[in-house]
C-alpha cells in the first residue's frame, strides 16, 4: 500500500479526511467554531492531494522516459547570486519597516541576482551539454 | 582489519568560510543551518537563564518587567522559529540524500536561498532589541489583541513578524527540497518501504511543515495588516480566528521538532542494540497516523476560549497515545535481547524516551478540558511542554549529534565528556521542570516576572533555577567536548558504529557527490544486510571446511 510516494500522500490525506469527518460530525458548521477549523483542515487535504498528484505525475513521466539516457544535471558548487537574491528579498521585507529606500535597494539587488542567476544557469547548461557530448 | 589514517589538517573537500556559506552542497547547507540554529539555541538558553535568575526568589529585580516580557518572548520565539523547527528540517537536508543513496538534494539553490532567508529572519527578529522600545513582548504566540498596534505599538513587534515570516518560509523551502528528494532521488531498489526510519520521519515532518506552516504565514500577514491598517482581526471573532490559524501551525510544530529527533534516537537505539529495528512497517504507519492526528488537535490550546468543540479536540488529543505507544513499543522491542553497547548516543536516546514520556503523559492530562481549565496558563503547562521539547527535541538532538558527528566531521565525540554532558542534562531537566508541575498545580501563573513571598513559591522556584544552571553546565561540557574532539578525537573511519543505513557506506565526511558506489538495497538496513550475508557466508565456509553439510538452506 505504501510502496509508491503518491500512495503515502493519499493515505495521509485519507487519515486527515477521517479526522475532518469526525470533527464535522461533532461540531457541524457553527458561526465561528465551524468554518475556520473545517476550512484549514480542508486546505491541508487539498495541498496533500496536490502533492500526491505531482508525485504521481512525476512517477508516470519517469516510466515514460525509462530506458532513455537522461541528460546529466549540472549544478554549480557555489551560487552567490542565490545568496544575493535571498538577502535582497529580506531587505525588501525589512524595508516595510525602515522605509522605501531599503525596498528599492533590495529590488535592485534582486534584479542583479536574477540576472546573475540566469547567466549561471546558462553556464551550467553549457557545462552539462559539454559533459554529455564528451561522454558520448 | 583496516587501519585508518588520520585526516589531514585541511581535507581536500574542505571549504573557506565564504565558500561554506555560498555552497550548493546539501551537506554544507545542512551543516551551516544546523550550526546557526544551534547558535540561536545557545542565545535562547542564555535568555532562559536570565528568566530563571529573575524568578529564583520573590522580589528579585534582575530584569525590569518590560525587559522580562521581551526576554520570555524572544526565548520562546527563538526556540521554535529559529532553533528547533529549522534544525529539525536541516538535519534532513544533510542526512536524507545520504540515507537514500542520492548524490544531491533536489533544488540545491533553493535550499541555499532558504538558509539566507532564515539567517536574515533571525537577525531581523533580534534587531528588535536595537529599537527604542525593545524587542517583541507579546510572547511567541503573539495573540491578538495583545499583539495589536494598541497594546504593542513598538517597531520590535513588526520586526518580529517579519523575522517569523522569513524563518518560516525558509523552513518550508527546506521541507519541499527534502520531500522532493525522497520522492525523486531514491537509489535503485530503495522503494518507499525500504527507506530508513529517519527518512520516514523526515517525510512525515515535511508533510506537516508544508500543510501546517502556511497557516502561520496567513496569521502573520493578517496581524501585520491589522497593525498597520486595522480592521482585520476585530473582536470578537478576530482574535479567535487568529488563534485557530496560529495553533493550526502551533501544535503541529511541536511534532515537527519531535519526529526527526525521535527517529535519531531510534537509529541510535537500533545501532547500539546491534539489532534490526523492530516493527518497521508499524512504525511507518504509526508515523503517518501520528502526524495526521497531530494536525487534528490544535484547538485543545483553546479550550478556555469556549469557542471550540471540547469533545472532538479532547478525543483526538487522547488518541495521540496510540501511535506514540506503538513507537515506544518498537523502541523497547528493538532493545529487547539486543547486545547493547551503552554509548552516549544510546544514553541520550534513553533520556529521550524517559523525559518525553513525562511530557506525553502530562499532555494527556491537560487534553482533558476540566483539568485544562484549571491548569491553563500556569507553570504546569510550562513544565509539560518543556518535557516534550527538551525530552523530545534536545535529548533527541544530542542522541543524533553523538551518533552522526563522526560522519559529519570524521572524528568521534569523546565518550567520557559525553556521559558527563548527559548526566548534567538529565539532572538539570528533572530539577528545573519537576518543581514547575507543583508550582503550576499550586496556581503560579506563567509569564510573570515576580511573585509575592506569601504564596510560598520561593523554594520550588530556587530549585528550578538551580536546575537551569545544571542544564547550562551540561551544554558547556558539550561545547568543550566538541572543541576537544575536533582536534584530538579518535578518527572515525567510514563506519565506526556498524551502522545500518547507507550514510555509513561512504567516507566520513562524505565527498561532494556522496557515494563512489552503492551497495545493493534489499531492505531499510542495507549495510546490516551485507554484514549478515558475509557472516552467513563465513559460517557456511567454516561448516564446509569442517565437513558439515550447509544448514538452513531451504
Amino acid at each position: 500500500m505504501l510502496g509508491r510516494p503518491w500512495s503515502v500522500f493519499v493515505l495521509w490525506a485519507i487519515f486527515l479526511g477521517v479526522s475532518l469527518a469526525v470533527l464535522w460530525a461533532i461540531i457541524g458548521l457553527g458561526p465561528v467554531e465551524g468554518w475556520v477549523p473545517v476550512a484549514t483542515f480542508l486546505m491541508s487535504i487539498v495541498v496533500t492531494l496536490g502533492m500526491a498528484a505531482v508525485a504521481g505525475a512525476g512517477a508516470w513521466r519517469a516510466r515514460l522516459r525509462a530506458g532513455r539516457n537522461a541528460a546529466p544535471e549540472a549544478i554549480p558548487d557555489f551560487s552567490f547570486p542565490t545568496v544575493l537574491a535571498a538577502i535582497s528579498l529580506a531587505s525588501m521585507a525589512l524595508g516595510l519597516e525602515l522605509g522605501p529606500w531599503l525596498i528599492l535597494i533590495g529590488a535592485g539587488g534582486l534584479g542583479v541576482a536574477i540576472g546573475a542567476l540566469s547567466t549561471e544557469s546558462r553556464a551550467t547548461r553549457r557545462a552539462a551539454a559539454q559533459a554529455s557530448g564528451g561522454d558520448g | 582489519m583496516t587501519t585508518v589514517a588520520g585526516p589531514p589538517r585541511r581535507r581536500p573537500g574542505a571549504l573557506s568560510l565564504l565558500g561554506l556559506f555560498g555552497s550548493t552542497d546539501h551537506k554544507h547547507i545542512g551543516l551551516v543551518t544546523g550550526l546557526t540554529a544551534f547558535a540561536f539555541f545557545l542565545l535562547a538558553g542564555l535568555l532562559a537563564l536570565l528568566m530563571r535568575t529573575e524568578l529564583a526568589s520573590p522580589g528579585l529585580q534582575v530584569l525590569g518587567d518590560d525587559t522580562y516580557n521581551q526576554v520570555f518572548t524572544m526565548h520562546g520565539s527563538t526556540m521554535f522559529y529559529l532553533f528547533a523547527a529549522p534544525l529539525a528540517v536541516a538535519v534532513g537536508v544533510y542526512l536524507v540524500p545520504l540515507q537514500i543513496g542520492a548524490a544531491e538534494i533536489v533544488w540545491p539553490r533553493l535550499a541555499l536561498f532558504g538558509y539566507w532567508l532564515f539567517l536574515s529572519g533571525g537577525l531581523i527578529m533580534y534587531a528588535g532589541f536595537l529599537t527604542a522600545d525593545g524587542a517583541a513582548k507579546a510572547a511567541w504566540t503573539a495573540f491578538d489583541p495583545l499583539s495589536d498596534s494598541v497594546a504593542t505599538p513598538e517597531t520590535g513587534m513588526d520586526f518580529w513578524i517579519i523575522g517569523v515570516v522569513l524563518a518560516t518560509v525558509a523552513t518550508m523551502i527546506w521541507a519541499a527540497c527534502v520531500l522532493a528528494t525522497i520522492v525523486r532521488r531514491r537509489a535503485p531498489g530503495m522503494t518507499m518501504l525500504r527507506i530508513p526510519v529517519f527518512t520516514w520521519a523526515m517525510l512525515t515532518t515535511c508533510l506537516l511543515v508544508l500543510t501546517a506552516f502556511p497557516a502561520l504565514l496567513v496569521a502573520m500577514t493578517l496581524l501585520y495588516i491589522d497593525r498597520h491598517l486595522g480592521g482585520v482581526l476585530t473582536p470578537p471573532g478576530g482574535p479567535i480566528v487568529y488563534q485557530h490559524l496560529f495553533w493550526f501551525y502551533g501544535h503541529p510544530v511541536v511534532y515537527v521538532v519531535f519526529f526527526p529527533f525521535l527517529a535519531a534516537a531510534l537509529e541510535a537505539i537500533a545501532v547500539c542494540s546491534r539489532k534490526r529495528f523492530f516493527g518497521y512497517h508499524a512504525m511507518a504507519l504509526s508515523l503517518l497516523l501520528f502526524t495526521a492526528l497531530s494536525m487534528s488537535v490544535w484547538a485543545h490550546h483553546m479550550f478556555v476560549t469556549g469557542a471550540v468543540s471540547n469533545r472532538y479536540f479532547s478525543l483526538v488529543s487522547t488518541a495521540l497515545i496510540v501511535p506514540a505507544g506503538i513507537e515506544y513499543f518498537d523502541a523497547l522491542a528493538t532493545m529487547w535481547r539486543g547486545r547493547i553497547v551503552v554509548r552516549t548516543s544510546f544514553l541520550f536516546a534513553l533520556g529521550f524516551l524517559m523525559l518525553f514520556l513525562i511530557g506525553g503523559l502530562t499532555g494527556v492530562l491537560i487534553g482533558s478540558p476540566p483539568l485544562n481549565y484549571n491548569l491553563h496558563d500556569t507553570y504546569f503547562i510550562v513544565a509539560h511542554f518543556h518535557y516534550t521539547v527538551i525530552g523530545g527535541t534536545v535529548f533527541g538532538m544530542f542522541a543524533g549529534i553523538y551518533h552522526w558527528f563522526p560522519k559529519v566531521t570524521g572524528r568521534i565525540l569523546g565518550e567520557g565528556l559525553g556521559k558527563i554532558n548527559w548526566l548534567l542534562l538529565v539532572i538539570g531537566t528533572l530539577l528545573t521542570f519537576i518543581p514547575q508541575f507543583f508550582l503550576g498545580s499550586q496556581g503560579m501563573p506563567r509569564r510573570i516576572s515576580d511573585y509575592p513571598a506569601y504564596e510560598g513559591w520561593g523554594g520550588l522556584n530556587t530549585l528550578s533555577t538551580i536546575g537551569a544552571f545544571f542544564i547550562f553546565a551540561g551544554v558547556l561540557v558539550f561545547l568543550v567536548n566538541v572543541a576537544r574532539s575536533l582536534r584530538l578525537g579518535r578518527v572515525a573511519g567510514d563506519d565506526p558504529w556498524d551502522g545500518h543505513t547507507l550514510e555509513w557506506a561512504t567516507t566520513s565526511p562524505p565527498p561532494r557527490h556522496n557515494f563512489e558506489a552503492l551497495p545493493p538495497v534489499r531492505s531499510y538496513a542495507p549495510l546490516l544486510d551485507l554484514r549478515e550475508e558475509r557472516l552467513a557466508e563465513r559460517e557456511r565456509a567454516g561448516a564446509a571446511a569442517r565437513g558439515f553439510p550447509p544448514s538452513g538452506g531451504s
